[in-house]
């Protein structure tokens, strides 16, 4: 689909949706079950500035790197899920998964 | 689906390195870098192979049996009492140290990998926030350059 010069794919319509959905719920101060909401919105702006660095024939290993960070959320403070996305990201570039 | 197996390596490593990295490099989960970061490795490394040594001893002490032969059950009793004794003289050493000030209100130090912390909460600067939790007037006292806690962390908190 194309916005204006720029073409987004399904998966990049949904995850900008979701950063929507958290700058909403962070503005009317909606409540998520055991998620942090400043944690997502930090991962999020994280993940939109890396995903703008690929081409989305890397969507799949992106993705997952993304759905593992979210879920760290959980268990780990965000300083080291915010580590373990950049290291992970590094990895996957040096190693050349991406 | 190699590569699949080949992302979650990576992640696993990447979560095991960057758990690692968070605790060792940095203080308290924020990005402030630890200044006794390479003691605190060695420290680890030395309480590894303490404890490693320990684990050898141990066995050998449970499982005669099992031990080389020159080894008799004696020595080892002596050097296992001698490595306790040495703890224990360091960490009153450590003790007695004046510490390095790491930050306000906060002393460190550290004597053959022991790490001893002191903080005086009179010397760091706080400000004082008052919440309304249940209908309660909640005060809490947080330090100065930290932020200050939302309303919904109060109430879980209380």
């Amino acid at each position: 689909m194309y916005i204006g010069p720029f073409y987004f794919d399904t998966k990049e319509l949904f995850l900008i949706l979701a950063a929507v959905l958290l700058g909403l719920a962070s503005a009317f101060g909606w409540s998520l079950w055991w998620f942090d909401r400043r944690a997502l919105l930090t991962l999020i702006v994280l993940v939109l500035i890396t995903k703008g660095l690929l081409p989305s024939i890397h969507n799949e290993a992106f993705f997952i790197l993304a759905i593992v960070a979210i879920f760290l959320t959980l268990y780990l403070p965000i300083f080291q899920v915010v580590i373990f996305y950049f290291l992970s990201f590094l990895m996957f570039r040096v190693l050349k998964v991406i | 689906m190699k590569k699949i197996i080949f992302i979650i390596l990576i992640l696993v490593f990447a979560s095991l390195v960057s758990y690692f990295i968070g605790k060792t490099f940095f203080l308290a989960d924020s990005p402030k870098l630890n200044p006794l970061a390479m003691q605190s490795l060695m420290a680890k490394i030395n309480t590894i192979f303490i404890t490693k040594n320990q684990i050898a001893e141990k066995s050998s002490v449970d499982n005669p049996l099992k031990a080389s032969n020159s080894v008799t059950k004696t020595p080892v009793v002596k050097s296992k009492v001698a490595l306790t004794n040495t703890l224990s003289d360091d960490i009153i050493k450590a003790i007695n140290l004046p510490l390095k000030n790491v930050s306000q209100g906060v002393y460190a130090d550290e004597v053959n990998g022991n790490q001893v912390f002191q903080i005086k909460t009179n010397e760091i600067n706080y400000v004082e926030y008052t919440f309304n939790i249940k209908g309660k007037e909640v005060k809490i006292k947080v330090p100065k350059d930290q932020e200050k806690p939302s309303q919904e962390l109060m109430e879980r908190m209380y």
